[in-house]
């Protein structure tokens, strides 16, 4: 009878022990786990003011707000120009062969431009003026005018 | 320095790359004399905020403020407002493009083997044998990491969770160009640009024929260089390209722009992307995040109304949203 109850009771001992062991590594894998889950519902935030700030040096006071950089739409979209660029002139001579080159995907065909050989077809020369028909009118004998100064080399954009 | 109808120019080096300053004459009575004293001013201002953003947002200076918070192992790091605020458009940036300009590729960057100074990086290399490559750790961990990212502009404190590197370069030169700008046209009282390394901003009145710029693959290059001459009259024009800054490791070619979604260099049908937008940094986020998305760049550049010039890796140009055409075409 003794040795029955402490048969008993050892048994009992070690299902409490495994079970204390399976609960220890339960308690561990959720843990992980709500950790994965946290870190996805509640990332990082930025905490911002609410007016844009540019002036170096002005010191932070009031007009707080916050928000979530994981959030979308609350960022201020990329702003087109007031005006968009105008053309002045192209010199881009890519290889025939080049040309057949299709745009990385076909979204983009809508908004393809003819094939670069036509880039530098002659006739889109401006035809010389003055040279082989007589002006208009008669130029006047005062003196010439003053020539308009050069303008610089265009600024370049590339990589960098 | 360069006087030039009715323009002054200056050329010099900082920040690694090359620096622009043009201004305009603001009145037919400026003469050279006036010219090239409004340029003194001008410069002074420009030197001024290139300095402050090396000194806070350079990856490559070890006292930089930037460096400081990418070593701080996880915990909060007080920050200058100046620091605050290109952390803030970095995070803008990440949030506008779903994550293709992710400020958090530092890491990537270095393990790409763009770990110092451009200048430096060229003597560097032919001594060094090849260093790791990204590995799949670090891209999962570069794929979210600018959620992770908690700025807090009110109390100007930054946590970066370890492991995790910040670099600006997307958006930090083309905002110094942006404030360069600024600063040049109040100081000189009237019209400048600016090009940080071909990242171009405009302050102040425009010339009569807008500023005259050329879209290339190297904004060192000649302007005679293959592309197009177009000119604007205000905003920003940047121009991202993954011919320049190349580099070579594990006989691999490498460039700067890293998609972070894989954690490499990003794999793009374009060569090279110039945009057009109200200030530079915007030019630029779009400019960056085209070459990431490669084909889809078209759509959303259209959808976004930012006038484009999209050039594939053959050459083939294609242009969106209101840019110009080639000419001749």
């Amino acid at each position: 009878m003794r040795i029955h109850t402490t048969h008993t009771r050892d048994a009992a001992l070690q299902q409490l022990h495994r079970m204390n062991r399976w609960l220890l590594a339960g308690s561990v894998l959720l843990t992980g786990a709500f950790t994965e889950v946290a870190a996805n519902a509640f990332p990082g935030r930025t905490v911002k003011k609410s007016a844009a700030t540019s002036s170096k040096g002005r010191a932070h006071r009031g007009g707080t707000s916050r928000r979530s950089s994981t959030s979308t739409g609350s960022a201020a979209p990329l702003k087109p120009p007031a005006q968009t660029p105008q053309v002045l002139e192209t010199s881009s001579s890519p290889s025939a062969a080049e040309a057949q080159e299709a745009a990385p995907n076909q979204e983009a065909q809508a908004t393809q431009e003819p094939a670069p050989e036509h880039e530098a077809a002659p006739t889109q020369e401006a035809p010389p003026t003055g040279a082989s028909s007589p002006p208009a009118e008669a130029p006047h004998e005062s003196a010439p005018e003053p020539e308009p100064e050069p303008e610089p080399e265009p600024v370049v954009s590339g990589g960098s | 320095m360069n006087v030039s109808g009715g323009f002054v120019t200056a050329t010099w080096e900082a920040l690694g790359t090359s620096i622009l300053l043009r201004l305009c004459r603001s009145s037919a009575s400026d003469g050279a004399p006036e010219l090239e004293s409004r340029l003194a001013a001008a410069r002074l201002a420009v030197e001024r905020e290139l300095d402050a953003i090396d000194r806070a947002c350079s990856r490559f200076r070890a006292d930089s403020e930037l460096s400081r918070v990418n070593a701080s192992g996880g915990r909060p790091t007080a920050v200058s407002e100046l620091l605050a605020q290109a952390l803030e458009l970095a995070l803008r940036a990440a949030e506008l493009t779903d994550g293709d300009v992710d400020p958090t590729v530092g890491r990537a960057l270095e393990l790409a083997g763009y770990d110092r100074d451009w200048g430096l990086l060229g003597v560097a290399r032919e001594a060094q044998p090849d260093t790791a490559r990204p590995s799949l750790a670090l891209s999962a961990h570069v794929r979210s990491g600018w959620r992770t990212i908690a700025l807090d502009c009110r109390t100007l404190t930054v946590r970066v969770p370890r492991g995790i590197g910040l670099d600006l370069g997307a958006t930090a030169k083309a905002w110094v160009a942006d404030r360069a700008a600024a600063a040049a046209a109040r100081a000189a009282e009237c019209g400048a640009l600016v090009s940080v390394g071909g990242d171009i901003s405009t302050a102040g009145p425009a010339p009569a024929g807008g500023w005259r710029i050329r879209v290339t693959d190297d904004h060192r290059s000649d302007p005679s260089a293959a592309g197009q001459t177009v000119s604007i009259r205000s905003g920003g024009l940047a121009t991202s390209s993954t011919s320049v800054r190349r580099w070579s490791q594990r006989g691999e070619a490498m460039h700067h722009i890293i998609d972070p979604r894989t954690g490499q260099p990003a794999r793009s049908g374009w060569r090279t992307v110039s945009v057009a937008a109200a200030n530079c940094v915007d030019a630029n986020i779009a400019a960056t995040a085209a070459i990431v998305r490669s084909g889809r760049g078209t759509r959303w550049l259209s959808d976004a109304g930012l006038p484009a010039r999209l050039v594939s890796r053959r050459g083939y140009v294609t242009a969106v949203a209101g840019w110009p055409q080639e000419a001749g075409r």
